[in-house]
Formats: C-alpha cells, sequence, structure tokens
C-alpha cells in the first residue's frame, strides 16, 4: 500500500537523524525541570546569598497534582516550539531539495502524502509525550507524593489531541510555504495568537483549543473527566481534519 | 553540608544525560559536513551540559 510505504520512509528519517530518540529525551527534561527546581527552591535561595534577616518567605507546599502540572505546563511553550521545529521542514524542506517534485510526478495522492507526513510526526510527538509524562510522574511520586498511573495515561490522552493540533497547523503552513524558517515562524505566530485570545477571553469561550490545558487541570483536581473537556477535544479534532483537508486542497493546486 | 547522593533522583537524568551524549559522538563521527566548524562542534557536544547535544541536533547538520 501507497499509504505504509509512506510512512515506512519518514520513519527511516526519523530514526536516520535519531530525532526519534533525542525529542523525546529533551521533552522529558523539559518536563521535570521546573517539578524538581521546585522541591530545591529553600536550597537554592540559600546558595545564592539566602533572604535577609527577619525575612519571611513561605513557599507554598505542592501536592503530587500541582507538580505533575508544573511539568504538563512546562511543554505548553517549549514543548511546543519543539514539535515545531521538527516539522517545520516536513514538507517544506523536500521541496527545496527536489524531493517533493519527485513525489509529484508519481502517482501519489496528494491526501497520503499529507497523512503520512502528519502520523509519521504524530508518533513521534507521541513518545516524546508518553516519555516526558512519563518522567513527569516517575518525579512528582518520587519527590511530592503518590500520583496515580492511570492519572497520567488519561492526561497522555488528552494532551496528544492538543499536539495532533500543533502538528496539523505545521503541516498546513508547511502545504504552501516553501522556507522551514516561515513554516516555523507563520505556526508559531498562530499559536502564539491563539495564546493570547486564551489569556484575554478564555473565560468566555470555554471550548476554545487552548482551553485543553484549564479543563485537564479540572480534571486532575476533581478526579473525573469533566464534560467540557470531551468537547473541546472534540473541537481540536475537527479543526485537524479542517486543517488536513485544506492542506491537502492547497498542495494540490499549488504544483509547483 | 551533608554529603548523601539520593540516586532515585538523579540517575534518571544523568542517564538521559549520557544517552544524548553518545548519540550526538556518534553522529557528529559519521557526519562529514557540519554547518560551522566541525571541531567546534566537538567541544559543544562535550563540554556544553545537557544543551551541547540538543544543539548539535537542532543546527549542527546540513540538510
Amino acid at each position: 500500500m501507497q499509504w505504509t510505504t509512506l510512512m515506512k520512509k519518514e520513519m527511516l528519517q526519523f530514526w536516520r537523524n535519531k530525532q526519534i530518540i533525542w525529542v523525546p529525551l529533551v521533552m522529558a527534561i523539559l518536563a521535570v525541570m521546573d517539578p524538581i527546581t521546585y522541591y530545591f527552591l529553600p536550597e537554592i535561595l540559600e546558595l545564592s546569598g539566602g533572604l535577609p534577616e527577619g525575612a519571611v518567605f513561605e513557599i507554598p507546599e505542592l501536592t503530587a497534582n500541582d507538580s505533575f502540572l508544573l511539568g504538563v505546563e512546562s511543554l505548553n511553550f517549549m514543548g511546543v516550539m519543539l514539535l515545531l521545529l521538527i516539522s517545520m521542514g516536513a514538507i517544506a524542506a523536500e521541496r527545496k531539495s527536489g524531493v517533493a517534485e519527485m513525489m509529484y510526478t508519481k502517482p501519489i495522492h496528494p491526501f497520503s502524502y499529507m497523512m503520512s507526513k502528519w502520523l509519521a510526526l504524530l508518533i513521534v510527538a507521541a513518545v516524546a509525550l508518553f516519555t516526558a509524562l512519563a518522567f513527569n510522574w516517575y518525579y512528582t511520586n518520587v519527590l511530592y507524593g503518590e500520583l496515580a498511573f492511570f492519572v497520567m495515561l488519561k492526561t497522555f490522552g488528552f494532551y496528544m489531541v492538543w499536539l495532533m493540533f500543533i502538528v496539523a497547523v505545521a503541516i498546513f503552513f508547511n502545504a504552501f510555504l516553501s522556507k522551514p524558517g516561515l513554516v516555523f515562524a507563520s505556526a508559531a505566530g498562530v499559536i502564539f495568537v491563539m495564546n493570547l485570545i486564551d489569556t484575554f477571553l478564555g473565560h468566555k469561550l470555554t471550548y476554545f483549543p487552548n482551553r485543553l490545558t484549564s479543563h485537564l487541570e479540572e480534571m486532575l483536581y476533581s478526579q473525573k473527566v469533566p464534560g467540557e473537556l470531551y468537547m473541546t477535544a472534540g473541537v481540536i479534532l475537527i479543526t485537524v481534519s479542517v486543517l488536513l483537508g485544506g492542506s491537502t486542497v492547497i498542495f494540490k493546486n499549488k504544483k509547483i | 553540608m551533608e554529603q548523601s547522593i539520593n540516586w532515585a533522583l538523579i540517575a534518571p537524568i544523568l542517564i538521559v544525560q549520557l544517552i544524548l551524549l553518545v548519540l550526538a559522538l556518534v553522529d557528529w563521527m559519521k557526519q562529514e559536513n557540519t554547518r560551522g566548524p566541525r571541531l567546534l562542534w566537538l567541544f559543544i557536544i562535550l563540554f556544553v551540559n545537557i544543551l551541547g547535544p540538543i544543539l548539535y541536533f537542532l543546527f549542527g547538520k546540513k540538510e
């Protein structure tokens, strides 16, 4: 099948440039940095000269949930940027090197081409997210106390939906821009604007994609999955299909 | 200061760091052309903690 061949080629590439290994490791480091730093904050303050005489500085105690969330939230920015960095060249770089033209001459449906790109990146993202959350879960357990493994799995499932969206945005810009740097800038710009909207209007737009993390927070504290989370995930999935469909159409009509 | 190393805390990070270092070194050895001086990248990989190998993977290689 066309599909599987294309997927195999993508995965081989991720293996050759070792992205399938180093991206997850970097994600893991990103995810555990905050919980660890927070845990050692008193010592760090002490080492950097301490507080003035008589000053009282109460560091609130973190629960296991808080710590886990801290890790998840640090993926929101750095993790997303990393993901964009590895997906910015997915098609744009192939256009530059001439591989994309070769693709045009072969009887490959643009949609399978797009999907293979998106799915391959998604596999890398999934491995990375799982590693990061597993590390985060481990450190949370060591430093702050018990957190159920199942909670980690649920978080993985829902956060993956958000990453699907990120990769779809990157693929969308890949469909018509021919410079990887430009793809990165545009995709990062879109995510940034969405973050702004979320900050200012988030309380009114319950199902806005960026709300996913806040709903996840709710899930962690209330121990059950809120309906808003499902709805937001649904909205994201619809957006993703629109983005992928749109990129296929644009890519088809661009035919260099 | 009391010196007792908490291995449960440090071991995972050390392992991650080691894997990144080895991975970057192997890749560097295979790479004939890097973006910028090849030897400089060796020093970055070896002496810049954690960040060195990552920087190499992100920016060190030519397409």
